[in-house]
């Protein structure tokens, strides 16, 4: 069991560290946005990639922060029954939930969006013939490399490109995603070890229900930054 | 069974959906995986090919590739950057004082700095914690009646739902398929009605009970030595009325540009330089406004005394010429009211027209000239002049934060998401200006910028994976007959959703309310020939409730956070002064719930209010309002 807590420490270290670092990408997308607002005003000019980067930069936002709010406790639910349960039905519920709710979902999305991600970069027809995942990571990141290198000497790409003229390069994109939902995945193992960890009374019990509800209401006088939901 | 099953999904769906939300597992991994779970059985039971989820990861896309929701971050960072810039605190204590001198004024002040700031940012906890914080101490200092006081602070604070640039347009306009935009010029007038509603519960407070919401006393709202309170408000009067003049020409800029004409006709020569050029002429009367402040403030401060009171006998000639302009223009159109035609009420609204709104510029520009005439008269006088300059510098920002952002968009000069984005830098450079600015502040900001854009998109990711089944059941179809068959066609279908939205926003918060309640809402409305930025207004001013009711009443949560829990001793008075409880917040909260129901009602009843160029939807619009006045009544005697 320690090592697994063990585990799970690094987990939560890892996407907690990942999530400060994409928020970063919001600010950079305020900037760019707001740039592209003036540039386009006075200079009459725009561009579709730099519109495009804007949301790549809010969905890179989005999907690599969305384990740290789940470890976090940030992800809302409706606590009217919830805040009133004894913790041991809290936790048994939590437990559930990830293993029925929150693992097969991202578990599924990683396994499509991996196909998405993977058809963005490689034809049909060669994607379908390599079966295997590891076949399809070593083509997939070998296709990356070759392309961006093709691209930097000013050769023609393979890749897809988004539907606007002058539009991005789409993988980066499906990147997010695949590499969203695999962080939750990975967080959704760590939340079910610290919850086993925490009725076996192994860790203390965390303070605060999560979710939303009087008790759980943050401190505004103290952090009012906490107060962003609303 | 199995047929049961397959003609049944939809409503089974939603049934099971309703039982695990309220298990409390986040709602966005419940309505994801109930999706899934339901596909997997549609799949099995022959409903849907095989490959039904492999759009899956089209549907996220398709949530990351939106320009509308990138809003969302945008306005939350600018409003996490405000709430700690210092705007708030500044605009608070400087209306306060503007308004101190007249019973309840304390509580105007928070009413309009709610509505300045639900202006600037759609942030609720910006305000509530800053009323909270700086206003309340003061009114409970003062004896305001604690419910008033906590209710018309969590009140004004939601006003940042609807006034725009909110969140809850920018989601239902993304839900709604319509643009932001038109969903923000819908909301102005509804959301500043609201505003002045709030206004006339505290008035009419005032009128019941007068000890509920007492003046400040003139130690409280004095500007500092040198500058006593009567003379700072004779002093301010020409300044503020030159900012509202100022955004009228930003908003709209052939009226603010006519009131040159009336004002001050001599000088459209000068401005005749500036040709046709729209951008020429609006910076060169902007200059002339600018020019006017200065130099009035230069003179006011600096200036030898017999140019100041030279000045001042001649403002004062100016004004007693507007004051005849004003009569001359109202007897005017007195003398061209024609009444055939009119309803004795129509002939009223007439005359009063005619009395107030036709002279009012003529009027504002004589009380404007007349007050600065006689503060020059007894100049100069430096400490009324940087008292002026300061209450100048408190309310300048928010409005130049209002143009940046509700400007720019209303004049079709950025997109809602731009508008967010200048806004976001314009709070940060008033973060700088105020010496607010730090590494940390911008951190904390992105981070729960970060955090809530994760959990709002989640649910909206959730949701269309749900939405994904659930309309491949054609579950949308069954809400559609369920929502139609209702008896009173449009009427009766609005009063029930309506009453819906406010029944299950004791149980959603309005992000779950947008994206799981609100899509089924869009085709039974289009079948009702409902329009729906007229919808999405509705359904805002009747979400901004679940702010103020428990469980899920944010502002309430946030001015309990920052409301004294016990008795503490007040630091000018140094009497012991009782905490607030919550108690007193909840049911201070009351009268504004029904406020707001009020409003919903007036918004069904006249949709013009929304959509100025449409008509009521049923001619007999009175006896909807008959229904509704008597519970104008309801507050004063709650809150007794």
């Amino acid at each position: 069991m320690q090592r697994l807590l063990a585990i799970a420490r690094t987990i939560d270290r890892v996407n907690s560290t990942i999530g400060r670092w994409a928020s970063w990408l919001i600010v950079a997308s305020i900037v760019i946005s707001a740039a592209n607002a003036i540039i386009r005003k006075l200079f009459d000019s725009s561009s579709n990639a730099w519109l495009e980067v804007q949301w790549y930069l809010f969905g890179a936002t989005f999907m690599l922060c969305s384990a740290w709010t789940l470890q976090r406790r940030e992800h809302i639910r409706i606590d009217l029954l919830f805040a009133r349960m004894p913790r041991q039905t809290r936790h048994w519920l939590e437990l559930g939930g990830h293993l029925l709710f929150l693992m097969p979902f991202t578990l599924l999305m990683i396994v499509l969006s991996w196909a998405v991600l993977g058809r963005s970069v490689v034809n049909g027809a060669e994607w379908n013939s390599v079966p295997h995942f590891f076949g399809q990571f070593i083509l997939v990141v070998e296709r990356i490399v070759g392309d961006t290198a093709a691209m930097l000497a000013g050769g023609p790409t393979r890749w897809e490109y988004s539907n606007s003229s002058g539009g991005l390069v789409l993988w980066p994109a499906y990147a997010f995603i695949v590499a969203g939902f695999i962080m939750l995945a990975v967080q959704g193992v760590s939340e079910i070890i610290k919850h086993i960890a925490v009725m076996r009374g192994l860790l203390p019990e965390p303070s605060g229900a999560g979710g939303h509800g009087p008790e759980s209401t943050p401190d505004a006088a103290k952090d009012p930054m906490s107060g962003a939901r609303a | 069974m199995i047929a049961f099953l397959i003609t049944n999904m939809a409503p089974i769906m939603f049934v099971s959906l309703v039982l695990f939300l309220l298990l409390g597992y986040p709602v966005s991994f419940s309505l994801a995986a109930l999706g899934l779970f339901y596909a997997v059985i549609g799949i099995a039971l022959g409903l849907f090919e095989p490959n039904f989820l492999q759009a899956l990861p089209q549907r996220v896309f398709g949530t990351m590739a939106n320009e509308t929701l990138l809003a969302v971050p945008f306005f939350t960072f600018m409003g996490l950057i405000l709430e700690r810039s210092g705007m708030a605190e500044k605009l608070l204590d400087t209306v306060g004082r503007l308004f101190g001198s007249v019973r309840g004024g304390l509580a105007y002040a928070v009413v309009f700095v709610g509505a300045l700031l639900a202006a600037t940012t759609g942030v609720v906890a910006a305000s509530v914690i800053a009323m909270g914080l700086i206003s309340l101490p003061i009114m409970l200092r003062y004896g305001y009646d604690r419910r008033l006081a906590s209710g018309t602070i969590a009140a004004s604070g939601t006003l940042a739902q609807i006034i725009p640039p909110s969140l809850v347009l920018i989601i239902m306009a993304e839900q709604l398929g319509k643009p932001v935009g038109d969903m923000y010029l819908g909301a102005v007038v509804p959301g500043v009605l609201l505003a002045a509603f709030y206004a006339l519960f505290v008035f009419g407070m005032t009128i019941v009970r007068p000890a509920s919401a007492p003046a400040l006393p003139p130690a409280a709202r004095s500007f500092g030595a040198g500058a006593d309170y009567p003379s700072v408000m004779r002093a301010v009067a020409m300044p503020i009325l030159l900012m509202v003049w100022a955004m009228v020409i930003l908003f709209v800029p052939a009226i603010g540009f006519a009131i040159y004409d009336v004002v001050v006709p001599f000088l459209s020569p000068v401005f005749g330089l500036a040709g046709d050029s729209l951008l020429w002429s609006t910076a060169l009367k902007f200059g002339a406004l600018v020019a006017i402040y200065y130099g009035f403030f230069l003179v006011c401060r600096y200036g030898p005394r017999p140019l100041a009171q030279a000045l001042g006998v001649l403002l004062m000639a100016a004004s007693a010429w507007l004051v005849f302009q004003s009569l001359a223009v109202a007897a005017s159109a007195i003398a061209g009211l024609d009444f055939a035609g009119h309803s004795a009420f129509g002939g009223l609204i007439a005359i009063l027209y005619a009395l107030l709104i036709a002279p009012l510029v003529h009027a504002a520009a004589a009380l404007a000239t007349a007050c600065a005439g006689s503060t020059l008269w007894r100049s100069p006088r430096p400490a009324i002049a940087t008292a002026m300059m300061r209450v100048v510098s408190d309310l300048l920002p928010p409005l130049i934060l209002i143009f940046l952002v509700l400007g720019t968009i209303f004049r079709g000069i950025a997109t809602p998401t731009d508008g967010g984005a200048m806004g976001a830098v314009g709070a940060l450079f008033l973060a700088l200006i105020n010496r607010k600015l730090n590494f940390n502040l911008v951190r904390q900001a992105a981070e729960s910028t970060a955090r809530l854009a994760s959990f709002v998109l989640f649910i909206l990711i959730g949701a269309r994976v749900f939405s994904l089944t659930f309309y491949g059941v054609n579950g949308h179809i069954w809400v559609e007959h369920l929502l139609t068959g209702l008896p009173g066609g449009q009427i009766g279908f609005l009063i029930v959703i309506n009453a819906l939205i406010f029944f299950l926003a004791f149980f959603l918060d309005f992000f779950e309310l947008a994206f799981i309640v609100v899509p089924l809402l869009v085709l039974p409305a289009q079948a009702l020939g409902i329009d729906l930025v007229w919808l999405g207004v509705l359904l805002g001013v009747n979400m901004q409730t679940s702010f103020m009711h428990p469980p899920f009443g944010f502002a309430l949560f946030y001015l309990r956070s920052v409301a004294p829990t016990h008795a503490y001793r007040d630091d000018v008075t140094g009497k012991l002064t009782e905490p607030v409880t919550s108690g007193q917040i909840y049911w201070g909260a009351v009268p504004y719930v029904i406020i707001q129901l009020i409003m919903v009602g007036l918004i069904i009843a006249f949709p013009g209010l929304v959509l100025p160029d449409k008509k009521a939807v049923v001619p007999e619009t009175p006896i909807e309002l008959n229904i509704q006045v008597p519970d104008i009544e309801v507050p004063e005697l709650k809150l007794n």
